[in-house]
Parts: C-alpha cells; sequence; structure tokens
C-alpha cells in the first residue's frame, strides 16, 4: 500500500480522493487513461490544493508526484476540500470546500495534465456540502448540502432542475440511479427518500421502523440488478439492506461487517459494494452472493473511513480518513476474465474443430459411401449416357 | 423502407432526438439484419456449387450437390448457432455482455470473410472448408443473438417500445431481401460481363469460371453489416438502463437476490412493515417448486408441452421453406428447368424468386402481427397462422399436377407467398412471445430456452430432412447421390401435416393477451414490447 502522504510533495494530509477515467474520443476501442485526483487540505506554508496522480495499472500504484496541481480558492482555510466528484467523461470535477463548490477543467495531453478553475457562481455560493454525485450518463449533477439543502443541476448547461432547501435536517448521504431516473438521500436523523429528477420532486420514503436508521445507500449498477443498497444502523447493530426499485420494497438484509458502517460505495461493473467502518477497517463484497470477499484491518487505525472509490479498470479502491489521508489498497479477490483468455478460449476452440473437421473430412468418403453405395446400381454409367428425351410434365430430378 | 422509417420516426416522441433514435434503431437491428442475412444466403448459392464442383461428364442435367454436401452446407450454420449460444451465454455471465457483444461480431465478420475464401484443389475439401467456417459463422450468430436483444431492450424507453422493437424486429426481413438483392445483383453483373450458353447447348461452357467468385462474394458480403454493427455499436453513446426493468425480469433478479439475503419476518412489526411481511410470506411457498417438481408439471407442464412442440414443428416447416423454395420452384416451373439455362442464369432465378416471396410474404407478415398481436391475441394468431398454413400448403399438394402446367404459375406462387405471411403473421412470431409470458418468472428463461431449444432442433430436422424427402419417387430422376425420396407432392403434405400437428398443440398454451408479466397494470403497448424483449432469447429467426 502506497501512502499518498509522501513528504516530497509537501502540503497538507489528503481530505478526499477520486479516480479520473479519461475516454479518448479519437479512438474509442482504445483503453481509457485511468488517474486519480486528491484534495489536499491546507498545512502550515501551503495552501489548499487539487492534484492529479498518474496510475501503473501494473503495479497497481499512484506516481508519486503530482501531474497537475492547481490551489483551490484563494488559499484560505475555508477552502478545504471535503470532497471531489469527477464528470465521467474525465474531464470536469466538482471540488466540495466549506465555502461552496469549485469548478475545475482536466485537460489532459500526451504528456501532460493541466488543471484549469472555471468560474461557476451557483456552484460556488451554495454553501458547505456534505455530499456531490454526477449521473452514470454524465447529465445530471446534484449536491446534498449541510444545510439539508438538495440542488439538481443540468450538466454541462448548470442549469437548476430541482432547489430543494429543506430535503432533510442534513444530508447524510445520496447516489443517483445507474439510468439517472431516480436519486436517494438519506439524513443524520436516519430518513431515505427517493426524488425522481425529471420532475424534480420526492416519490417515495423508504419505510423503517422507529429504531431504525437508514445511513448510507447506493444503487446498484449491474443492470441486471435493479436494488437500492443501504445501510441501516437498528441500536448498535448495523446490516446492509436491499431495496427493489421497481416497487420499493425491501428484498432482504444481511449483516457483512459487524461494526458500525461510515461509508457505503459500489464498484462501477456493480460486482462489488465496499463498507467502510468507523474504526478504520473496510471490505469488498461480492454482490452476486452478498458475501465478504475482501477485508482489509485497520487500514485506517482508529479514523472513520470517510470515503471509498474503486478504481474503473483494476481491482484496486483508495480509502479516505481525515486522520490518515488517502490509502490505496489492491483487493483481494478473484481475477476477472480478460479479454484476451476469452480470445484464447475461442481459438482453442477453433483449433480443436478444425481438428475434427479435417479427420471427419478424411473419412468422409468411407462414412458417406455407404448410402450412395445401396444405389449404385440404380444409375450405372452407360444408362445416363443414354437417357431417353425428359418427357415435359415429368420434373427431370 | 423510407416510409418504413418515416413511420416509426413519427412514433418517436422527441423529436430533438430523432436522428439519434433513428441512428439506436438502425445499430439494435443490425444485428438482427445480420444474422437473417448470413444464415439464408447459403440457400442462394447451393444450386451454383452443385454446377461448379460436382458436374458429371455426360449428364443430361447440370451437377448437384451430393446429399452429405448439401445437408451439412446448409445445416452446419444451426449447429454452430446452438453451440454458440451457450458458449457465448455463459460468457456473458462471465464478463457482462457488453464485452461479449464486440467478440461475436469479430467473429462473424472473420469467418464471413472465411467462407469466401475457402481453398481446397478438390470439391471435398472446398465443401469441408466452407463447412468449416460456416460453423463457426452460426457460433458468432448464436452469440449475437440474445445479445442484440438485450442492446434494443437497453435503447428502448418506455413510450416509444412498441415502434421501436417493431422497426427492430423488421430489420430480420430486410436482412432475407437483402440477400437476394446481392444475390440478383452479383449475379446479373458477372452474366452481363461473362455471357454462357444454356447447359442443353453446351453442358461445359454454361459455367463460365467467374461463377466461382460469385458465391464467394455473395457470402463474404456478410461481413460488411457486421463490422458496420460493430463500427456503430462502438460510436454509440454508453446508455445505462436497468435492463432487467426493461425487460420486465425485476422480480426474477429480486428473487435471486433474496436467495442471498435474510428475509426479515417481524411479528410485531409495525402496520408497514406488518403489510411487508405478509406480501413477502407467500414468496417462499410459490418459490419451492422447481423445473423438475410435481408442482411444476401439474401447473405448467402442459403449458411447457405446448410452447415447445410448436415451435419444433413451426421450424421443420418454416426452415425447410426457407432453405428450399428454389427446389420447389424448379418443380412446379417458375424457374425454368435447369438445363435450359447457364449457371448465373438459375442463380438469377433463383434469387428473384426468393425475394419476391419475402417482399411480398415475409415481411408484410412481420408488421401485421405487429400491429395486431394486441388485438386479436396470441392464441388467434396463433390458430389462424397455423390453420392457414395447412389450407395453403394442402391447397398446393392437393392439385399438385395442376400446378406443373404451364401457366398456372402466378396461382402457385400467390399461394405459396400467403404461406410465408402466416407464418410471420402467425406461429413464427408467437411461439417466440408466448414462452416469455405464461411462466413463472423464476423459471421464464430456463423455460423459454427448452422452448427455442426445441425450436433448433425443428431447424435441423427440417434443413437435413426436407432435402431427401423432396426427391422424386423414381430413383432414375433424382439428382446425382441422392436416394428416392416421397417427391415435393407428399413432402408438401407432410409439411402440412406439421402445421395441422402445430393448430392442435396450440390449444395446450394460454392466451396472455391483457395479462401483464408482473401483476402490474400497463398500457397495452408496454406489455406487447415487455413481452416481445425477453432478456433470454434463442432463437435466431423471430418476428
Amino acid at each position: 500500500m502506497d501512502g499518498g502522504d509522501a513528504p516530497a510533495a509537501g502540503g497538507g494530509k489528503v481530505a478526499c480522493a477520486a479516480w479520473i477515467r479519461r475516454r479518448e474520443d479519437k479512438s474509442a476501442a482504445a483503453p481509457a487513461r485511468v488517474f486519480a485526483a486528491y484534495g489536499r487540505a491546507g498545512a502550515a506554508g501551503s495552501p489548499a490544493a487539487l492534484e492529479v496522480l498518474g496510475f501503473d495499472a501494473k503495479e497497481c500504484s499512484l506516481s508519486p508526484s503530482p501531474l497537475a496541481r492547481a490551489v483551490i480558492g484563494d488559499g484560505g482555510a475555508g477552502d478545504a476540500p471535503r470532497g471531489i466528484a469527477v464528470h465521467p467523461a474525465g474531464d470536469e470535477l466538482v471540488c466540495a470546500t466549506a465555502k461552496g463548490c469549485r469548478l475545475f477543467k482536466l485537460i489532459f495531453d500526451e504528456f501532460t495534465v493541466r488543471i484549469i478553475p472555471r468560474d461557476a457562481p451557483l456552484l460556488e455560493s451554495v454553501g458547505p456540502q456534505k455530499c456531490l454525485a454526477f449521473s452514470t450518463d454524465g447529465a445530471k449533477f446534484a449536491i446534498g448540502g449541510e444545510d439539508g439543502h438538495l440542488r439538481i443541476f443540468h450538466w454541462p448547461s448548470i442549469k437548476v432542475l430541482l432547489d430543494e432547501p429543506k430535503a432533510h435536517k442534513s444530508f447524510r448521504d445520496m447516489d443517483i440511479s445507474l439510468d439517472s431516473e431516480f436519486l436517494v438521500s438519506t439524513s443524520i436523523d436516519g430518513s431515505a427518500r427517493i426524488w425522481k429528477i425529471d420532475e424534480g420532486a420526492p416519490l417515495v420514503n423508504l419505510t423503517r421502523s422507529s429504531d431504525e436508521k437508514i445511513e448510507c445507500c447506493r444503487f446498484s449498477r449491474d443492470g441486471m440488478k435493479p436494488f437500492l443498497f443501504c445501510t441501516v444502523a437498528k441500536g448498535p447493530k448495523v446490516v446492509t439492506v436491499v431495496w427493489n426499485i421497481s416497487d420499493w420494497e425491501r428484498i432482504g438484509y444481511k449483516r457483512l461487517l459487524g461494526k458500525p458502517i461510515s461509508t457505503l460505495s459500489v464498484s462501477l461493473d456493480g460486482k462489488y459494494l465496499a463498507l467502510g467502518s468507523h474504526d478504520g477497517d473496510f471490505c469488498a463484497v461480492d454482490v452476486k452472493k452478498m458475501e465478504v470477499s475482501h477485508w482489509s484491518k485497520k487500514v485506517h487505525l482508529g479514523s472513520p473511513v470517510t470515503s471509498i472509490e474503486f478504481c474503473p479498470s483494476e481491482r484496486v479502491v483508495i480509502s479516505t480518513s481525515h486522520q490518515w489521508g488517502a490509502e490505496l489498497t489492491k483487493l483481494n479477490v478473484p481475477a476477472d476474465w480478460k479479454e484476451w483468455q476469452v480470445w484464447l478460449v475461442l481459438l482453442a476452440l477453433f483449433l480443436a474443430s478444425a481438428v475434427l473437421f479435417y479427420v471427419f473430412f478424411e473419412r468422409s468418403d468411407t462414412f458417406w459411401n455407404f448410402p450412395m453405395g445401396r444405389h449404385q446400381p440404380a444409375k450405372p454409367w452407360n444408362v445416363l449416357k443414354e437417357s431417353p428425351p425428359v418427357p415435359e410434365d415429368q420434373t427431370p430430378w | 423502407m423510407a416510409a418504413g422509417d418515416l413511420e416509426v420516426l413519427t412514433a418517436l416522441d422527441t423529436a430533438k432526438t430523432q436522428w439519434y433514435h433513428f441512428t439506436a434503431i438502425v445499430v439494435a437491428g443490425m444485428g438482427f439484419f445480420t444474422d437473417a442475412y448470413d444464415l439464408f444466403c447459403i440457400s442462394l448459392v447451393t444450386k451454383l456449387l452443385g454446377r461448379i464442383y460436382y458436374t458429371v461428364e455426360g449428364s443430361a442435367t447440370p451437377g448437384t450437390l451430393p446429399p452429405h454436401v448439401s445437408a451439412s452446407v446448409n445445416g452446419v450454420a444451426f449447429v454452430g448457432t446452438l453451440s454458440g449460444q451457450l458458449f457465448f451465454g455463459w460468457l456473458g455471465d462471465k464478463l457482462g455482455r457488453k464485452k461479449v457483444y464486440g467478440m461475436t461480431l469479430m467473429l462473424m465478420v472473420l469467418c464471413s470473410v472465411a467462407s469466401g475464401l475457402s481453398f481446397g484443389h478438390t470439391p471435398a475439401s472446398v465443401m469441408a472448408t466452407l463447412c468449416f467456417f460456416r460453423f463457426w459463422l452460426g457460433f458468432g450468430i448464436g452469440g449475437d443473438y440474445p445479445l442484440s436483444a438485450t442492446i434494443m431492450s437497453e435503447y428502448a424507453n418506455k413510450k416509444t417500445r412498441g415502434a421501436f422493437i417493431a422497426a427492430v424486429f423488421a430489420m430480420q426481413g430486410f436482412g432475407i431481401m437483402a440477400g437476394g438483392l446481392v444475390a440478383i445483383v452479383v449475379s446479373a453483373s458477372f452474366k452481363a460481363r461473362f455471357p454462357a450458353p444454356a447447359y442443353a447447348v453446351d453442358p461445359a461452357g454454361s459455367t463460365p469460371p467467374q461463377a466461382d467468385f460469385v458465391w464467394r462474394i455473395i457470402l463474404m458480403l456478410g461481413a460488411m453489416p457486421a463490422a458496420l454493427t460493430y463500427y456503430w455499436r462502438t460510436k454509440m453513446p454508453e446508455t445505462a438502463r436497468y435492463t432487467a426493468l426493461v425487460a420486465k425480469n425485476a422480480k426474477q433478479a429480486a428473487a435471486d437476490m433474496s436467495k442471498v439475503l435474510q428475509v426479515e419476518i417481524s411479528a410485531g412489526a409495525p402496520e408497514e412493515d406488518a403489510a411487508a411481511a405478509a406480501a413477502t410470506a407467500p414468496a417462499p411457498a410459490s418459490a419451492s417448486f422447481g423445473l423438475f417438481s410435481g408442482e411444476f408439471l401439474r401447473r405448467h407442464g402442459l403449458h411447457l408441452l405446448g410452447t415447445s412442440s410448436t415451435w419444433f414443428l413451426l421450424d421443420i416447416a418454416f426452415y425447410s421453406q426457407n432453405l428450399f423454395q428454389k427446389d420447389i420452384f424448379s418443380a412446379v416451373g417458375w424457374i425454368p428447368k435447369a438445363a435450359t439455362m447457364n449457371a448465373l442464369e438459375e442463380l438469377f432465378s433463383i434469387a428473384r424468386a426468393q425475394s419476391l416471396i419475402a417482399l411480398c410474404g415475409t415481411v408484410p407478415g412481420y408488421w401485421f402481427t405487429v400491429a395486431l398481436i394486441d388485438v386479436l391475441g396470441r392464441f388467434a394468431i396463433q390458430v389462424t397462422g397455423f390453420l392457414m398454413m395447412t389450407v395453403f400448403m394442402l391447397g398446393l399438394a392437393v392439385p399438385y399436377e395442376h400446378w406443373t402446367t404451364p401457366g398456372h404459375h402466378i396461382g402457385f406462387i400467390v399461394m405459396y407467398g400467403l404461406t410465408f405471411f402466416f407464418a410471420n403473421f402467425g406461429p413464427n412470431a408467437t411461439t417466440f412471445i408466448v414462452p416469455a409470458e405464461i411462466f413463472p418468472a423464476r423459471l421464464r428463461s430456463t423455460c423459454h430456452g427448452i422452448s427455442a431449444a426445441s425450436g433448433k432442433l425443428g431447424a435441423i430436422v427440417g434443413s437435413f430432412g426436407f432435402l431427401y424427402l423432396a426427391q422424386n419417387r423414381d430413383p432414375a430422376k433424382t439428382d446425382h447421390g441422392y436416394p428416392a425420396g416421397i417427391g415435393v407432392r407428399n413432402s408438401l403434405f407432410l409439411l402440412a401435416g406439421c402445421n395441422l400437428l402445430g393448430l392442435a398443440f396450440t390449444f395446450l398454451v394460454p392466451e396472455s393477451k391483457g395479462k401483464s408479466l408482473e401483476e402490474m397494470s400497463g398500457e397495452n403497448d408496454e406489455a406487447a414490447a415487455a413481452a416481445a424483449t425477453p432478456n433470454y432469447n434463442n432463437r435466431t429467426v423471430p418476428v
């Protein structure tokens, strides 16, 4: 595990992190390049800053020094980063601070990366935000404030789709569904609500008993699993509950981590969940079986894990906490099939069938001669030569 | 095609994205288009292959493919389709379907081109390599087909799903027609460029050496729609959808998820929780029976028998007719006797005849079904289709001698085209839709797979069986190498019997019109569209 707090880089502790998947428009078939974005808090002698680091997929490590760096705001104490949301196209990101949200343009050249601040007056005046989320198609952006104010913007025009000042007492967590139709938000008082994004209105409150607190929430990212995952605290016990988004009914629950949960995350392909605990552990859960397949203990010793981000291309996550900054962890889960492995299987099948076809071809004369041999006397050569004219009402064959 | 496009485009509700939706239709439907082209273009060129590679010196009739070669060339792609479905279905679960999609299309492109490059110095080796690459082409098609259905369901939105799916399904008919059109153009071009005498005039000269290029070009052009599909697919934006919702498989997904979770049943819960517990309580009871249980047999055994047998019997008739149209046309004289034409003229006549049947029978049948399936209901359409197919086939078979006399070709063509019309405005559509509707969610994909596999088996029986049966009863008059058969007339009687049997088995299948999949109230269009897009789909040529 490589620490993000390399002394050479200087600056404060990493407060928030996110992955950037860069899709090259010129060649859609080329693999996407992956980078990491760090939001670094201010420290003595250095202002709060945003950094982009390169990711080495083979070694599963981040570059020791940032490829690009930008100061957040004026460098005052109010500009400490709290959260980062990266647009799915990988060309923009929004960083939340105590004053509001800052918009940054990311420009990737062949060998260099640049971070350019952009003016976004609507975002900069929203005050402290606890949750940021882009929709999967990149057309929606939602923020949930510390004051419980919910805003949904159309992207990239940043036009307001929903502006609800009293959505919650204060936001706990938030997510947008895979098809950009619903937004789920939870409050610090344990309530959870589903919003219809296009209509800009609440749809339903998730049902819960009086002693239950719905905390973290994430929509499934597997198209064949239309579910909503939430962590629900019932006294000291915390379970993961699955809702069906067809009718917003509970399907079931399971106790996975066995500890109070501070954060929940889902991988981009929807196959894994990640749960972070208040004492610094986190685990990865196989969604298909709802079983823990990876458990990292004391990654953030004694400090709640504040975020876990799945790498787009590898089974690697970045987890953050206030006390320890960012940690990169390679998940100990079964390796996915690589595309070249499938082509290899296909090639093996191809060659095997080629051998079978050849063997059959070589022996086909013996095999097929049996039925022909039986009828051969019916068509001696000389009869064909001397066949009489065929009457018109008879078919030649 | 332009009129159809305009009709579909006006049905789409968002004018701003009209071009986007049109592109989505083409991309989603191109998979079906490619499947239909590749699977059926082989029937156009088998006569030509016989002339080129299996000429018998001194024979009064041109060469024809030996029975084992003809059966293999026609049927090997279906064996590949079955294998490909199993392999890529398993692979799709491993990798995710989007990744597999590119592989199937690439396989189709490569094997289409390779089919045209079949090599060897003897006729047997050319045919063996052709069969080899046709097998792998079918393998790719088997993988492509269910994935095309998935892609299609992902791009369909709620308001325009019915029109969208209709347009996508119509691409299959266009694929069949494209095969005929390509054959017409290529054979006419080569005929004009390389004139040749009729076989009766000059047996050796009636097949010019350039004819070898004709069948290769026709097969290799099947790579073009597959390549275009691949190109367009990468250009399309990623549209994230809960495909389980679109394909109405949410209940199945929830059932699978509930197996790995604890389902809470709290006795002293508040009203809402009590209602939720009551709602979940019946679930264990209904989820208890599996496919091989007495409960399933009691409830759905006859239904499964009905859906499987009707699909099987339909495909015997449907595939044998599709693959051996040219033999029937020759038998009744619509296509002149082989000896009176050169090789390219024969190909031209066959392609023209098959295209006309597709244009007037197959394609309109698709559209009629889409328009009327929720008006008449699946049962009525299937009964009417099987009945009409039986009637028209008997109409062809009983006065068979009458049709073969000069001057009666038009009547025969009309009757034959109507058989195809009622196949598609009939069981070819409903046998695909009904298995996706009448079985419980947990077992739906399995039952649909069983029914589809029965259909595939019927296709194999049809493609291999008809070839032998349609031979003349007089051994001296059969094609070279064939044993005596029962003749075209009796073969038509047999196919009519299959249709009649399918009509009888239809009564085992309940009517599902107006009944929603998940007991949800919904629009009629939504119900029809939902019915038409099951996630698991094994057919190669459904509606």
